[in-house]
């Protein structure tokens, strides 16, 4: 690869890219994306060789400077608009890196009970307003292994939202292993995003992911898989985490998919309880390559006019569509908590009792204080060395969970993948308009989970 | 010249293209739309629903008229007529009334009646549930119509507006805004009352549309049919005669 276009980042306030043999310039601010001739790449060359300090000054003379999109300013509260239910801290999976510690966080197994899963859901919808848009997650441990009281606080989620006028939006995380034709028909029902987590077909799944005695589990699930599968509101999408055992991306991918998935996401394991599972660098040099292929392959399948579900290629293109410039990697601590299952409130499902990023408890609230103490110290600007990367914006530092817990480890690897995704999104927006319609809607993207482009439920 | 192309949504939207002024840009922009600096956003609104074309000017009680309807069109089909009066869409009532001095009213006027359609845009492509009044009989007639997508890419939709339509309802000539928007309605300042002078707790000036500015003259509250100040004439015809410049609160010559 030229130099000029590698990934490694050469200056904050620019990226160079090629796509389709064309130079192409990203600008981190507004994550605006701009095809420019040679004449403003030698310009910019020259500027950059200079030390860099001219830049801001060259880019205002070819009529993009801007405004900042993203400013210091630190939101100083957000209401809550996302809430998770560690509905069940238990789980019958033995799974080799779980951030959850078996299910359990590390603590007794157990479940929430229903008036702590009523009361969250009381506190985050009792003052709703007409038109908006709420959302209840269960996650666990297993989430099924507590229906009683998910399907209590899915009810009570409802009343409320029959109440106010508000949008309630349901989404459920779930090993599969306990799933019934009724939870599908009730997950149908009230149109949930339902994901199940996979992580390869047959052996590659059950090295990672075996019951507590050892046992495989991919048969099972797949003996359950199928009434989830015909839902017919909700698609069903696969969540894979990745790790050195299972880094033959492609095979999984269509695997899955070939069982009836809508679509599949990976993530890689870069931080769990033990440190097992958990991927060095050299490995995310080869998950670089393996998704970058898939990314390939989704790109033949869209311009043959086809459906491919790569979700971390089609969220990534929604985004960068869209220009989305992000001061955070996700919602977390901000719009969206997470409630443990003894009534204490996270910045994340992933937090669940951990202090550092401990948010208040169910009855009382959000701490104010909590919430913007985080605000202020987890802002791309207060991170290192995000403020010099270019894409500082569509990352926005990192999932907050490793990063704390193990460090900045995979920016190479993040930056070769938005690099690729924003050249395949020069590729597909020439090859196919039709994909990208007017107003900022990207036509293959219904129903995407919720995740940054690099962060992980 | 450097070829500079923009690509995505942000791009696109604050690139300055050669040869557009600064108010093109969200950042540069007056943000006035009606009665408009820039744009008039009731052109747009005119065919916000297909089949259906709506008469948007005037603060006309009774709101949004129909002007014309599509032979055949769904609108036509449900007895939609010209002169009808759109009431509600897709249940959110859009009609506006009289304005009164009895203190905020909760209908819809001026400004807010104009912004009312602007909902209907996230429903580009479906449907709504459209109400309108027959003026002759107060009978309703109800209509399914299709919401016109106003966008393509980010610039608004060719299929809506012909060139030039977004800003034909923009004050003018420019002379009539600096009779009619006093009280520094203007986003660049317009003098309004100027040479005060506080004596003894008492401020003493002058309108600045008013003719006699001396010391004895006294401020004339605004009103262009008063023949001791400016008229449109005057100032479509005489304008760089007949106003001042203003500068720190005083008249200068």
């Amino acid at each position: 690869m030229n130099a000029r276009f590698a990934p490694a980042p050469r200056h904050p306030d620019l990226h160079l890219f090629e796509s389709g043999g064309a130079p192409h310039l990203f600008l981190p601010n507004g994550s605006r994306i701009f095809e420019i001739d040679e004449d403003v790449v030698s310009a910019l060359e020259t500027a950059l060789h200079e030390g860099g300090a001219t830049v801001p000054d060259l880019l205002a003379r070819f009529g993009l400077a801007a405004p900042p999109f993203v400013t210091d300013e630190v939101p100083e509260s957000f209401a809550t608009r996302a809430l998770s239910l560690a509905i069940s801290q238990k789980c019958n999976l033995g799974c080799t890196y779980c951030y959850a510690d078996g299910g359990s966080f590390g603590e007794a197994p157990r479940n929430m009970p229903h008036d702590i899963a009523l009361a969250a859901v009381d506190g985050l919808l009792r003052d709703a307003g007409r038109g908006e848009r709420y959302t209840v997650a269960f996650l666990g441990g297993e989430p099924l292994a507590n229906r009683a009281a998910l399907r209590a606080a899915v009810e009570r989620a409802n009343h409320w939202a029959e109440r106010s006028g508000a949008h309630v939006g349901f989404s459920v995380t779930t090993n599969a292993t306990l799933v019934t034709a009724e939870d599908a028909a009730f997950f149908d029902k009230f149109g949930f995003a339902v994901t199940v987590s996979l992580d390869g077909v047959g052996d590659v799944h059950d090295r990672q992911r075996p019951f507590k005695g050892g046992r495989g589990s991919f048969q099972r699930i797949v003996e359950r898989l199928g009434p989830l599968l015909a839902m017919r509101r909700a698609q069903v999408t696969a969540r894979v985490t990745v790790t050195r055992e299972n880094l033959s991306l492609h095979e999984t991918l269509d695997g899955l998919l070939g069982l009836g998935f809508y679509g599949v996401g990976f993530s890689p394991m870069l931080k769990s309880p033990s440190g097992k599972g958990e991927m060095a660098a050299a490995e995310l040099g080869r998950l670089l390559e393996e998704m970058i292929a898939c990314g390939h392959e989704c790109e033949r399948r869209l311009l043959a006019g086809g459906h491919y579900g790569f979700l971390n290629l089609l969220t990534a293109l929604q985004e960068i569509h869209r220009g989305t410039h992000r001061p955070y990697p996700c919602g977390a601590g901000a719009g969206y908590v997470a409630a443990s299952a003894d009534g204490g409130l996270y910045a994340c499902h992933r937090f669940v009792g951990d202090d550092i990023a401990a948010m208040g408890t169910v009855a009382g609230g959000v701490d104010a204080g909590r919430q913007s103490d985080w605000l202020v110290a987890r802002h791309v600007h207060k991170q290192e060395p995000c403020r010099t990367c270019w894409a500082r914006y569509l990352c926005g530092g990192g999932c907050h969970h490793e990063v704390i817990g193990r460090g900045r480890v995979a920016c190479d690897y993040i930056r070769g993948w938005l690099q690729y995704c924003l050249q395949a999104y020069v590729r597909l927006l020439e090859a196919r308009p039709d994909m990208f319609p007017p107003g900022n809607s990207f036509r293959d993207a219904d129903a995407l989970p919720a995740d940054a482009v690099t962060s992980q439920p | 010249m450097a070829k500079i192309s923009p690509k995505n949504v942000t791009a696109q939207f604050s690139y300055r293209a050669a040869g557009n002024p600064p108010s093109t840009l969200p950042q540069g922009a007056i943000s006035n739309f009606f009665p408009g600096l820039e744009f008039d956003l009731r052109s747009l609104w005119k065919h916000i629903f297909e089949g259906i074309e709506l008469h948007e000017s005037g603060l006309v009680s009774g709101g949004h008229q129909v002007l014309a309807v599509t032979p055949g069109s769904p609108g036509d089909i449900a007895g939609v007529r010209p002169l009808f009066r759109l009431l509600s869409v897709d249940g959110r009532p859009v009609e506006s009334r009289g304005m009164s001095d009895q203190g905020p009213m909760p209908e819809r006027f001026a400004m807010e009646f104009f912004n009312s359609l602007a909902d209907a845009v996230q429903k580009a492509g479906q449907p709504v549930r459209c109400v309108f009044r027959n003026p002759q009989n107060n009978a309703t007639v109800n209509a399914d119509l299709v919401v016109q997508p106003i966008f393509e890419g980010v610039a608004f939709s060719k299929k809506l507006l012909e060139a030039g339509s977004m800003t034909q309802g923009l004050c003018s000539p420019w002379q009539a805004d600096y009779r009619e928007c006093g009280c520094y309605y203007w986003a660049a300042s317009r003098p309004d009352y100027i040479n005060v002078q506080v004596v003894a707790g008492q401020a003493r000036g002058h309108n600045w549309m008013q003719r006699n500015r001396g010391p004895a003259d006294d401020y004339l509250p605004d009103a262009p049919q008063d023949p001791r100040q400016f008229n449109y004439n005057d100032l479509y015809t005489n304008w760089e005669h007949v106003l001042t410049f203003v500068v720190g609160g005083k008249e200068t010559e």
